[in-house]
């Protein structure tokens, strides 16, 4: 039943977004709000489970590079999101998990789990502020967690204008944290979305920490259509204050393979693949 | 007291199998016969094989220089059998030119380890040990694990209730990870869903206990609290006896179960192991010449107990307990017929885990237990508590890690400081520098290797 109404939810709101994400040309005559553009962005289909494997390019300022590869698996139960990750390279990583429970009230901490082969033991790890760096990425939790999508209820959205970016027209949308709380959880101060209505993405992103300064910017590099679903495949992150960014791909997206309930315990993380 | 060379050194050689050990050949021909077991396709897919080189050198605090010059090949082989099984073999090939962690060669292992998990050895510097090796598979909802392999069970950090499944070795005491420390043993290993939890069986029939180091190892036991002391004014010889280990199968087989779940935000478990524990106490027996002969005492024990875990925003809440019907202490009453008691112990951890952001966590741990019965001349007192603090930080995108460990025993007043800082030069490549700090009093656990400080050094690559 929740998994209906979650659908009807869904279908409602993509039946709304796609009147909401209409072109810039459109949205000259009909001038959408910032709002309703990250709507928009949050009513994009993510499909109810997927596996995929995932690539980190993870670079120093002094230009050296290290890989690490992970296989993950996320599923919807009812409102909640379930995603389990296993790193399988470098060697001296691989076999590392992480499982986390996503709960569908904000207020509600993830729940999470860490299997650290060394320890051989899955241990219980408290939710991370959302603004902390996802296992030495440039990505935080709350980047990572949301696939390109946005709380909403964090931010105060303004449409400023539109740009072109990569040949493509896009909204630009401001977002102010709600308060101060808020703004030092994630970390931000200001945030700037290019939005592609087309694919209600944002193809570049500036982020600006506490203090105003530019901290670093996420770029779309490669968006596919895979199983009826737009999916960014590559993403680019370079943070300005360390020098450091993480170039990070998805490789083996599927949406249609079915993923097992029973993937989502703490007895496979320790388990493995 | 003069000691006398150990006389159960030379390994006698197995001319017969005894129904234990074809219990555990049994599992390790099921390991490696899966296939046909579960009438699947025996040919080998997937083949996977990786490995890790690691060396590192200890430079002793206090005195004689070197203390080990560690080179450690690591390899992993891992491949599917059919659809659904999966074989991991895991291997550890090590040389130590320095040679005082093990100076005899090879060291007594009969002593301690069953004919089927017993190292090989290259002379008196080298050793060879199948680490791990067996099969996974999935039979219905059930996840079976059959061969050698290491369980670990509750939640907390380096002290231990409930983890004692797999015995340690103490070639380095407590020193190294537990991952290197735990001895895995050859059992079988169910696994299967129930009413929302997941129930685990245990069976293992691996007779192994814990290693520790002979006289003369730079970590050979001296405290008074594991080593019988001999009387005041003993003039005789002390002879160490062959240990005679449980070696019936079935009937000294370890048995375990553990029920856990996820409930309400809590993490728990319930658990019961049926086993032998994994320290045998050395008992004494006055011999006719006035001689004392030392042997290792085996005692059966249930071990009953659970664990708990939670977290609350940044603080995440560890517990474990349980209590074992019996656990063997020294007593220095000369009364006492072996110099050995058993006693019912209550033992419980609490640890709490600060969690200041991603990089940075802070943990602090109580260990304590108590023995229901504690005769005169006990060398351990009714209560014990042990305290650790951990602290730890990464850098750089998670490129450096440092970390503090200290451990207090309360009663004997010693401690352990452990310093840790490591490098990812690249992603295969980890360096590490730390110290090794023993505090306090030398008749207890920490401080009887107040002369074992050392500086540690390490290289490791993984392909």
């Amino acid at each position: 039943m929740a998994k209906l109404l979650r659908k009807w939810a869904k279908a409602a709101a993509a039946a709304w977004a796609a009147a909401a994400a209409i072109t810039v040309a459109e949205a000259q005559e009909a001038a959408p709000t910032g709002l309703d553009i990250m709507q928009a962005v949050n009513a994009r289909e993510d499909g109810d489970q997927v596996s995929r494997r995932i690539r980190f390019e993870l670079t120093d300022r002094r230009g050296k590079t290290r890989i690490e590869e992970t296989v993950g698996y996320r599923r919807y139960f009812g409102d909640e999101k379930r995603t389990i990750i296993f790193y399988t390279e470098p060697t001296n990583i691989r076999g590392t998990g992480f499982l986390t429970f996503d709960y569908p009230d904000p207020a509600a901490d993830d729940d999470q789990w860490l299997y650290l082969p060394a320890l051989r033991k899955v241990r219980r790890i408290s939710a991370s502020d959302r603004g902390d760096y996802f296992l030495g990425t440039d990505f935080t939790y709350e980047e990572v967690k949301k696939e390109q999508k946005v709380e909403l209820s964090d931010y105060d959205f303004t449409r400023t204008g539109e740009e072109t970016v990569d040949g493509v027209a896009a909204h630009i949308v401001e977002g102010t944290p709600v308060s101060e709380d808020v703004a030092k959880e994630l970390g931000y101060s200001r945030v700037v979305w290019r939005i592609d209505p087309a694919i209600r993405m944002s193809r570049r992103s500036d982020y600006y920490d506490l203090n105003g300064n530019q901290l670093k910017t996420i770029t779309l590099e490669n968006v596919e259509t895979i199983d009826g679903i737009v999916t960014a495949t590559g993403l680019f992150v370079e943070n300005h204050k360390t020098g450091h960014s993480t170039r990070f791909t998805s490789i083996d997206v599927d949406y249609e393979a079915e993923v097992d309930e029973r993937l989502f315990s703490q007895a496979r993380l320790r388990r493995g693949l | 007291m003069r000691i006398q060379p150990n006389r159960w050194r030379t390994l006698r050689p197995c001319t017969r199998v005894s129904p234990r050990a074809f219990a555990v050949l049994l599992l390790a021909w099921l390991s490696i016969q899966p296939g046909e077991v579960f009438s699947q396709s025996l040919a080998p897919a997937n083949a996977d094989l990786r490995g890790v080189l690691k060396s590192e050198l200890a430079v002793n605090l206090s005195a004689d220089g070197l203390q080990k010059a560690d080179i450690e090949f690591e390899p992993e082989l891992t491949f599917d059998l059919g659809d659904s099984i999966r074989v991991t073999a895991i291997g550890r090939l090590r040389f130590d030119p320095v040679d005082k962690l093990e100076p005899s060669a090879p060291p007594g292992q009969a002593q301690s380890r069953s004919v089927v998990s017993r190292r090989w050895f290259v002379g008196d510097r080298g050793d060879f040990e199948l680490r791990e090796f067996y099969a996974d598979a999935a039979i219905g909802a059930a996840f079976l694990r059959l061969g050698k392999q290491q369980v670990v069970w509750g939640q907390a950090d380096g002290l231990r209730v409930l983890d004692v499944v797999n015995p340690l070795n103490f070639r380095e005491f407590i020193l190294p990870e537990f991952e290197d420390r735990r001895i895995p043993l050859w059992m079988a290993n169910v696994e299967a869903p129930i009413a929302g939890a997941t129930v685990q069986f245990l069976w293992i029939p691996d007779h192994t206990f814990n290693e520790t180091p002979e006289l003369g190892a730079v970590y050979a036991f001296s405290s008074r609290r594991v080593v019988p002391q001999a009387p005041t004014g003993f003039a005789g010889a002390v002879l160490f006896a062959p240990a005679d280990r449980p070696d019936r199968l079935i009937r000294d087989d370890d048995y375990g179960v553990r029920l856990s779940g996820f409930s309400g935000g809590w993490d728990w478990s319930v658990n019961y192991l049926f086993h032998y524990g994994d320290s045998p106490a050395p008992a004494r027996n006055v011999l006719n010449n006035g001689d004392i002969e030392i042997a290792p005492a085996f005692e059966r024990s249930h071990l009953v107990g659970g664990s708990a875990s939670n977290a609350f925003g940044k603080f995440t809440l560890r517990a474990e307990a349980g209590y074992e019907t019996a656990k063997q202490y020294l007593t220095s009453d000369l009364r006492d017929a072996d110099g050995v008691f058993a006693t019912g112990e209550f033992a419980y951890v609490l640890g709490l885990d600060y969690q200041h952001d991603a990089d940075t966590i802070l943990s602090a741990q109580l260990f304590q237990s108590a023995l229901a019965h504690v005769p005169a001349g006990a060398a351990r007192d009714r209560l014990d508590a042990t305290f650790s603090f951990l602290a730890r930080r990464e850098f750089r995108n998670d490129t450096i890690e440092a970390k503090v460990l200290y451990l207090h025993n309360v009663n004997d007043g010693d401690g352990l400081v452990q310093v840790e800082v490591s490098y990812d030069l690249t992603g295969d490549t980890r360096l590490t520098a730390g110290a090794d700090l023993f505090i306090g009093n030398r008749d207890g656990l920490f401080g009887q290797f107040d002369k074992a400080d050392r500086l540690i050094f390490g290289i490791e690559r993984g392909f």
